[in-house]
Parts: C-alpha cells; structure tokens; sequence
C-alpha cells in the first residue's frame, strides 16, 4: 500500500512550492511597483529640468537639483531590474525578457545614460542654458534608446 | 455632364490630412518622435485650415451646407434604406456623410490638442504646451492622444467602408471627385459656387501662423 503518508508528503511538498512560487509574484509585484515609481520620478525630474531650461529665467538650484536627482537614479537603474521582474513572471510590466537575455546589451544602454547624466550635472554647474538643452536631449536619447529595445510597447 | 464639385484646397487638405495622419502614425510606432511631431504639427495646420475653410470656403465645403438636422439625415436614411437612387443626388457630401466628415474633424482636432499637452516617457519629446502641466497629466494627456486615435482608425474604417458601399452597392463611385474634382450629372444641375483663392491663401496663412506660434513657444 502506498502510503498515505507518502500521499500526504507530496501534497504538502506541491503546496509550499506553490506557496513558494506565489510569495514570489507578490515579491515581483513589490519589485516592479517600486521600479515604477523611481521611472517615474526620472521622467519627472527629466521634465522638470527641460521646463526650467526653456523658461525664461531658468532657476538654476532647480535644475541641479533635477540633474543630480537623474545622475543617482542612472547609477541605481540596474538594481531596479532584478531577475524574474519581467513580463510572464505574472505581473504587470513592460520590462521585456531581453533584459535578461542579454545582459551585456542592458548592461551597456544603463551605462550609456549614466554617462549622459553625469555630463548632464556638469551642464547644469556651467548655467549655460544651449549646453543644459543639448545634453537633456543627449541623456533623452539614451532613455529612448533603452525603451526602444528593453520596454514593451504595451503591456 | 461634368460639374465642379471640390474645389482644389478641398482636395489637397484632404489628401495631406491623409498623408500625415499616416505618418503621424507611422512615427510613433517606429519611435521617431522629432519627426511625429513635425507630421503632427503639420496635420494640426491642415485640419485649422479645413475647419477655417468649413466658414469662408466654397458651397460644397462648408459646414453649413454639409452639417444637416437630424430629420434631414433620417430622412436620407430611409431613402438610403429603400434603395432609391438618386442620379441628381447631393453634389457635396451627403446628410449622413457630413456627420462623418465633422466627427473626422472634430476628433482630429481633439487628438492634435491632446498631443500639444502630450508627455513622452522619456520626457524629451513632448507637446509644446506640456511645460504647463504635471508631468502625471502629461502622460494622462499622451494615453487619451493614443485612445483618440483608435477611435480614428474606426472613423477611418467607416468612411472607407461607406465609400465602397456606395461604389459598389448603389454605383456611386466617389472617389475621383475627391481627386480631380468633378462629378458626372444631368446638365440642369446648378453650377457649384466656389470661394476665390485668395481666401484660400489668408486661411492657410492663418492656420500655418498659428502651429507656428505653438511650436515657438
Ligand atoms: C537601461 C534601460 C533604461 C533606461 C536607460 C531608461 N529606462 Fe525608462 N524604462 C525602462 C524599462 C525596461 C521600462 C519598463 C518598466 C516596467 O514596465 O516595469 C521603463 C519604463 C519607464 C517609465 C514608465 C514607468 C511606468 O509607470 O510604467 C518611465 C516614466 C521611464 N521609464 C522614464 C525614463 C527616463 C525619463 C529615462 C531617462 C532619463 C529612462 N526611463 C531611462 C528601461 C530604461
Ligand atoms: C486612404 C484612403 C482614403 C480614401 C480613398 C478617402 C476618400 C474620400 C472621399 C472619396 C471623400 C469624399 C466623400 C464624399 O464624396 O462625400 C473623402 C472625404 C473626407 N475624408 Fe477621406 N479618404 C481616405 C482616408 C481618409 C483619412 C485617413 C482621413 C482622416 C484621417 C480622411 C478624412 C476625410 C475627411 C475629413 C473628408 C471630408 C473632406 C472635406 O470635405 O474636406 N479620409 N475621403
């Protein structure tokens, strides 16, 4: 007779891998709501800081501040994009699997926009309003770059 | 005999609205959004201009003479749904037709005014009136501009859909009027009256003026 405990193990052994499993959607879901949110304060400083660059009295603490706010969301972009937060790993998002299939290329377009953005704050220090309007269009780029190969157009 | 039905700033307003409406699209899906704003940019002006001409263009133009009571229009869908064919028929748009043509219009307007307020998600490429919103109702503005153009392509899709059943089922064929201009009909038919092209260029000066003032600011 097979057991019934034996029936009893295997069951218990499918419900904590389910278990298991599901805590880890929830950890995903936590995961890409808070990477969400830093995208977002990056769009917002990017569009806080073209605003003020075109206006016409720029206010130039405003647009360091953004600037710097860009250049520290660029160095942690990469911790944004743990393993297993992507799309069909049961949560809503438009991070495509390329992210993890090629490392390298990711790893490579976050280094190209933390480059710009660090060129970006030493715009601001120079007040000079073209070279603060070319390097935003510059840093822009590198944002567009990535979405162009690592996000989704829908999700 | 021929008859002169749309007038030539008629015909070139419509053929570029369908020309940039495509590249508008064509654009944004492929990401080239300096040139999606260029195109969007110019079918704003395009669409100005047809609205300006709805008022000061030629009889067949006009909105007054194309946007009918809603008792005209069921009473030319009755006619419609009986079969009857009208050789002597409406030389301009039809009742029904004029409704299409104005919610077209309408929505193209609505859909250029949601992208001057438009977000990019890169926050680079974004409507020139964008400065003076959140960036939270940018992006509020850029997901209707993406909601008003699928209802577009449905109005697109309707308007096609209409031309052929008019070809097809009751012989009307459309289309080269809205390219060269004229229409076959019997030779009692009242000529159109058309506006002077001068009027044409001061609603065009307009109508470019102002998205160019939109795009300086
Ligand atoms: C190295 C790649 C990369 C770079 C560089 C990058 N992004 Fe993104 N971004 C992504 C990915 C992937 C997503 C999709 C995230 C998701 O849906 O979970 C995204 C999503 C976003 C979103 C949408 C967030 C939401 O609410 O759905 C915003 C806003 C955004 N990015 C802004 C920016 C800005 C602004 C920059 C540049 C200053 C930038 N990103 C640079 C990869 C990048
Ligand atoms: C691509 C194929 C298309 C064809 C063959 C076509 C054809 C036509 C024709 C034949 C008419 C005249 C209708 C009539 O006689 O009553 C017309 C009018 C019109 N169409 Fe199209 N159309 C096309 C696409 C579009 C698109 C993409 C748009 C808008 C985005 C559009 C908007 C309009 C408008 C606004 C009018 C009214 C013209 C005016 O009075 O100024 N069309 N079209």
């Amino acid at each position: 007779m097979r057991s019934s405990i034996q029936r009893v193990m295997v069951l218990a052994a499918a419900l904590s891998l389910a278990v298991a499993a599901s805590a880890g959607v929830i950890d995903a879901r936590q995961t890409v709501k808070a990477r969400k949110e830093h995208l977002k304060a990056l769009g917002k400083s990017m569009k806080s800081l073209r605003d003020e660059a075109g206006s016409w009295h720029p206010n130039w603490a405003s647009i360091e501040n953004d600037a710097a706010a860009v250049a520290k969301g660029a160095a942690a972009l990469p911790t944004w994009f743990p393993a297993g937060s992507g799309r069909g790993d049961g949560v809503k998002t438009k991070a495509l699997a390329a992210i993890w299939l090629k490392p390298a290329d990711f790893q490579n377009a976050s280094r190209a926009f933390a480059t710009q953005a660090d060129n970006l704050v030493d715009a601001a220090k120079t007040q000079n309003v073209a070279l603060v309007r070319r390097q935003a269009k510059a840093v822009g780029r590198t944002c567009g770059g990535c979405h162009r190969r690592f996000r989704a157009h829908f999700d | 005999m021929r008859v002169r039905v749309w007038d030539l700033p008629t015909r070139l307003a419509h053929w570029a609205a369908v020309c940039l409406f495509l590249a508008c699209w064509w654009t944004e899906r492929h990401d080239h959004m300096e040139w999606h704003l260029l195109a969007g940019y110019g079918l704003l002006a395009t669409i100005l201009f047809r609205i300006g001409w709805g008022f000061a263009g030629g009889e067949t133009s006009r909105f007054s003479n194309f946007v009918r009571p809603p008792a005209t229009v069921i009473a030319y869908v009755r006619k419609l749904a009986r079969g009857a064919r009208d050789p002597a028929g409406p030389l301009g748009h039809n009742p029904l037709g004029g409704w299409s043509i104005f919610a077209m219009l309408g929505l193209l307007l609505a859909q250029a005014g949601l992208g001057l307020f438009a977000v990019d998600v890169d926050g680079f490429a974004s409507g020139p009136l964008s400065q003076w919103v959140s960036f939270d109702a940018g992006r509020t503005a850029a997901h209707w501009h993406g909601t008003a153009f699928h209802v577009l392509v449905g109005l697109v899709a309707l308007h096609l859909a209409a031309i052929l059943y008019y070809g097809v089922a009751r012989r009307e064929i459309l289309l080269p009027a809205m390219i060269h201009g004229y229409k076959r009909r019997p030779a009692s038919t009242a000529p159109v009256r058309f506006a002077p092209w001068w009027r044409a260029a001061a609603v065009a000066t307009v109508a470019i003026v102002a998205v160019l003032a939109l795009k300086m600011i």
